[in-house]
C-alpha cells in the first residue's frame, strides 16, 4: 500500500516534469525558428542588396561610361596606327 | 415528525429528479461532444489549421547570364509586389487613398476595382517594387495589403546585346533571344512548405517541407561572349549603318579554334530595361535574316574547282570580252579582265571566271560542296528561331542558276553561316558548328582537303593584299577574306538596293578569329562590300586580335626602325 503510493507520487513527479520540459522545449524551438527566420530574412536580404550592387558594379564598369571617363575626364585617346609599335622578341 | 417526514420524501423525489436534469444535461453534452469530436472532427480540424496553418511559397530567383570573363548581362533582383484581399479593404477606403497615393496609382480607379471585385481573394496591384517603396507602404499597416516577393531581370549591357540576350516577359519567362532558348536551364522551381502562423501572422514554426517541392534556383548560364569585343563591334556596326544610312546590319566575331561566338551584334536594336515595341530591333538578324551574298560566296565555287584536279590556284581562265551568255543570260565582269588564274578570279571577283569554272564541273559538285559547308542548314548553334537559309536542290536548277550559285544568288544564308563557312578555311578545312556557350564547344569534322583550305587562305589572303588600300587591311597583322555585293531581290526582280558583305579572318597563318559582316541596303555612291563592309570587318578585327593578345605576324615598321631613326646609341633594348 505504501509502496503503491509511493510508485503514483514517483510517477506524478516525472509526468509534471516531462510535461514541463515538453512546454519549456516547445518554447525554445519557437524561439530558435524565430532565429533561423530572422536570418533567412537576412540572408534574402543580403541577397537583393547583392544583385542590387552588381548592377550598380555593371553599370559603374560599363564600357559606355568607361570611354566617356577616359575621353573626357583623363583625356585619354586611342592611339592612331601609327603610333603603335610592336616590339619582336 | 409527520412533516419531517413528508420533508424526507421530498428530498429523495428532488434529488431524483435533480439526477436525471443532470443526466440529461450530460447526455447533451455527450452527444454534442461526440458530434464535434469525432463526426465534425475533419470539418474542424482543417477549419482551425485554415487559420493558422499555411501553404507559402518559397520564391526562387532566375539563373544569371555571365559573358566569358563573369560580367553579368542578365541578372535577377528580388522586387516586392504588392496584392490587395478586396473584400477586407471595403471599410478602409481613406486608407486606400493613401495607399494609391504611395503607389503612384489612380485612387478612384483602385477604389472601383475594389468593389467590383470585392470576392476575389487576391489580386496584385503592382508589381515589382523597390523594397524601399514597399517598406513605406507597409508603414500605411493596412489589413488586407499583402506583399510577395517577385524579381526584376535586369540587362546591364544594354542595347549592345539586346537582340542576341533576349528579355524575359512579366512572369519571367523568356521571349526572345537566349533567354528563350536556354529557358529551362535558366527558371528556377519555386518551392514550397507548410507552417504555422500565430495570430499576428507571423510563422512560428514549419510543420513540412516537402523534399518534392523544394525550392530549386535557375542555373546560371555562361556565355561564349566576350562582353568588350561585343561592345567594339556594336560601336563599329552602328558607325557605319548610321554613316551609310542603312537599313539593318550584322556582324559576327567567332574564335577559329572553338567555334566559340566572341561577338554577335546587330543593327537596328532596342534597349531590354525599358519597353520592347519598337519590333524591327527585337530579331537578332545574325541567325534569323537571310540574304543572297553575292560575292563572298565565290571562293566555295572555287573550291569546288580545286576539287576536281583539273584546277591549281594557278590555272587560266579566259574572261575576255567581260561579257559571257550562258542560257539566253548574260554575265558581266566589272571590265574586261582577259586572262586570270584563279587567285585572280578572287582579287578581282570575276563573275564569268566563276561561271566558267563551275560550269564544267556538274550541278551536283557544286551543290554538295555548298551543302558540306553548311548552307541551306542550321548552323547547330541551337539559337531559337534560326534560319536555316536556303540552298535549292541541284535537281531543280537550270544552267543559269548554275552559273548564278557561283557567284552568289539564288541561295540565302545567315551572317552566322557566312561565319561558320569561312572558319573552314581557317581550321585547316574542318567545319566546327557554333556556339553561344562557354567552353560548350562542339566536335569539329573535315569537310574539305586541309591542302584545299590551306590554297584558299592564300588565295583569300591575295584578295586583302593584291588591292591597293583594301579597306579590310589592319596593320601588322595578316588578313584573309573577300568582299560582297549583292543586289537584293524584291517583286519583279532585283532591285537598286544592295548587300555588302565582308567575311574574313586573321592572323593568315594560324587564324585565330573569324568576322563576318553583312549591311543591309547602305545609300548613297557607297554601295560596295569593300567600301561599306570591309571597314567594318578591320576595325572588329583590329579590337579583336588586341584584346586576345594576338601576336602581331606582319610587321610594318617595328620599334628597330623608330628607335634607330631616332636614337642611333640605345637600341640594344629592342629587338630581344
Amino acid at each position: 500500500m505504501n509502496m503503491q503510493s509511493g510508485i503514483t507520487v514517483l510517477l506524478a513527479c516525472v509526468l509534471i516534469g516531462v510535461l514541463v520540459s515538453y512546454v519549456y522545449k516547445q518554447n525554445e524551438t519557437r524561439k530558435l525558428f524565430a532565429q533561423t527566420q530572422s536570418i533567412e530574412k537576412e540572408k534574402l536580404e543580403l541577397n537583393a542588396e547583392y544583385a542590387r550592387l552588381q548592377i550598380e558594379k555593371s553599370t559603374l564598369v560599363s564600357n559606355n561610361r568607361i570611354e566617356q571617363v577616359a575621353r573626357e575626364q583623363l583625356n585619354m585617346k586611342l592611339p592612331e596606327d601609327e603610333q603603335v609599335l610592336v616590339i619582336v622578341r | 415528525m409527520r412533516q419531517s417526514q413528508h420533508k424526507q420524501v421530498n428530498i429523495s423525489l428532488r434529488i431524483a429528479i435533480v439526477m436525471a436534469f443532470l443526466l440529461c444535461c450530460f447526455v447533451v453534452v455527450a452527444v454534442r461532444a461526440f458530434s464535434i469530436q469525432i463526426r465534425g472532427a475533419e470539418f474542424y480540424q482543417s477549419q482551425g489549421e485554415k487559420r493558422h496553418v499555411r501553404e507559402v511559397e518559397i520564391p526562387v530567383s532566375r539563373g544569371t547570364i555571365y559573358d566569358r570573363n563573369g560580367e553579368p548581362l542578365a541578372l535577377s533582383t528580388a522586387m516586392v509586389s504588392v496584392g490587395i484581399v478586396p473584400g477586407q479593404l471595403l471599410d478602409q477606403f481613406s486608407k486606400v487613398e493613401q495607399l494609391a497615393e504611395v503607389l503612384d496609382l489612380d485612387a478612384d480607379e483602385l477604389k472601383q476595382v475594389i468593389t467590383s471585385r470585392k470576392d476575389r481573394q487576391f489580386l496584385f496591384i503592382k508589381r515589382r517594387i523597390t523594397p524601399m517603396l514597399a517598406d513605406s507602404v507597409k508603414a500605411l499597416n493596412m489589413k488586407g495589403v499583402e506583399f510577395r516577393t517577385e524579381f526584376k531581370r535586369f540587362y546591364p549591357a544594354g542595347e549592345i546585346l539586346a537582340n542576341v540576350v533576349g528579355f524575359t516577359d512579366v512572369e519571367d519567362v523568356g521571349q526572345e533571344g537566349l533567354e528563350r532558348t536556354y529557358d529551362n536551364w535558366l527558371t528556377g522551381t519555386s518551392g514550397k512548405k507548410t507552417v504555422v502562423k500565430d495570430l499576428l501572422g507571423q510563422v512560428v514554426a514549419d510543420i513540412d517541407v516537402d523534399e518534392l517541392e523544394a525550392a530549386k534556383p535557375g542555373k546560371d548560364l555562361h556565355l561564349s561572349i566576350d562582353r568588350r569585343l561585343q561592345y567594339a563591334a556594336y560601336l563599329a556596326l552602328k558607325k557605319a549603318v548610321y554613316k551609310h544610312q542603312a537599313v539593318s546590319g550584322s556582324a559576327v566575331v567567332l574564335d577559329v579554334k572553338t567555334g566559340e561566338i566572341l561577338a554577335m551584334v546587330n543593327q537596328p536594336s532596342f534597349n531590354p530595361n525599358g519597353n520592347k515595341e519598337n519590333n524591327e530591333g527585337l530579331r537578332n538578324r545574325s541567325v534569323t535574316d537571310i540574304y543572297e551574298p553575292g560575292s563572298v560566296m565565290k571562293p566555295f565555287a572555287v573550291v569546288a574547282a580545286l576539287e576536281s584536279a583539273e584546277y591549281t590556284p594557278q590555272s587560266v581562265v579566259n574572261t575576255s570580252p567581260g561579257e559571257y551568255e550562258v542560257d539566253g543570260f548574260v554575265i558581266h565582269d566589272f571590265k574586261d579582265y582577259g586572262e586570270l588564274s584563279l587567285v585572280d578570279i578572287l582579287v578581282k571577283s570575276s563573275n564569268i571566271g566563276v561561271a566558267k569554272l563551275v560550269l564544267d564541273l556538274g550541278k551536283e559538285h557544286l551543290w554538295d560542296v555548298y551543302h558540306r559547308f553548311g548552307f541551306g542548314q542550321s548552323s547547330g548553334s541551337g539559337f531559337m528561331g534560326e534560319s536555316a537559309g536556303y540552298l535549292p536542290h541541284h535537281d531543280r536548277w537550270r544552267t543559269a542558276d548554275h552559273a548564278a550559285l557561283s557567284r552568289g544568288y539564288n541561295l540565302s544564308v545567315t551572317t552566322l553561316q557566312l561565319a561558320s563557312a569561312y572558319s573552314v578555311f581557317a581550321n585547316q578545312g574542318r567545319y566546327r558548328a557554333p556556339t553561344f556557350i562557354k567552353g560548350n564547344i562542339n566536335e569539329d569534322k573535315a569537310i574539305i582537303d586541309p591542302m584545299i583550305a590551306a590554297q584558299l587562305t592564300d588565295m583569300l589572303s591575295h584578295v586583302v593584299n593584291d588591292t591597293e588600300g583594301h579597306k579590310a587591311f589592319i596593320p601588322n597583322y595578316s588578313v584573309a577574306g573577300k568582299t560582297g555585293t549583292a543586289r537584293i531581290a524584291e517583286k519583279g526582280g532585283y532591285s537598286d538596293k544592295y548587300m555588302s558583305s565582308f567575311a574574313g579572318f586573321s592572323p593568315v597563318e594560324s587564324p585565330r578569329l573569324v568576322v563576318a559582316v553583312s549591311i543591309n541596303d547602305p545609300k548613297g555612291e557607297e554601295y560596295y562590300g569593300g567600301l561599306v563592309a570591309a571597314p567594318v570587318f578591320a576595325e572588329i578585327m583590329k579590337t579583336g586580335l588586341r584584346l586576345l593578345n594576338v601576336p602581331a605576324d606582319q610587321l610594318n615598321r617595328t620599334l628597330a626602325d623608330v628607335t634607330g631613326a631616332e636614337n642611333t646609341t640605345g637600341a640594344a633594348h629592342v629587338n630581344e
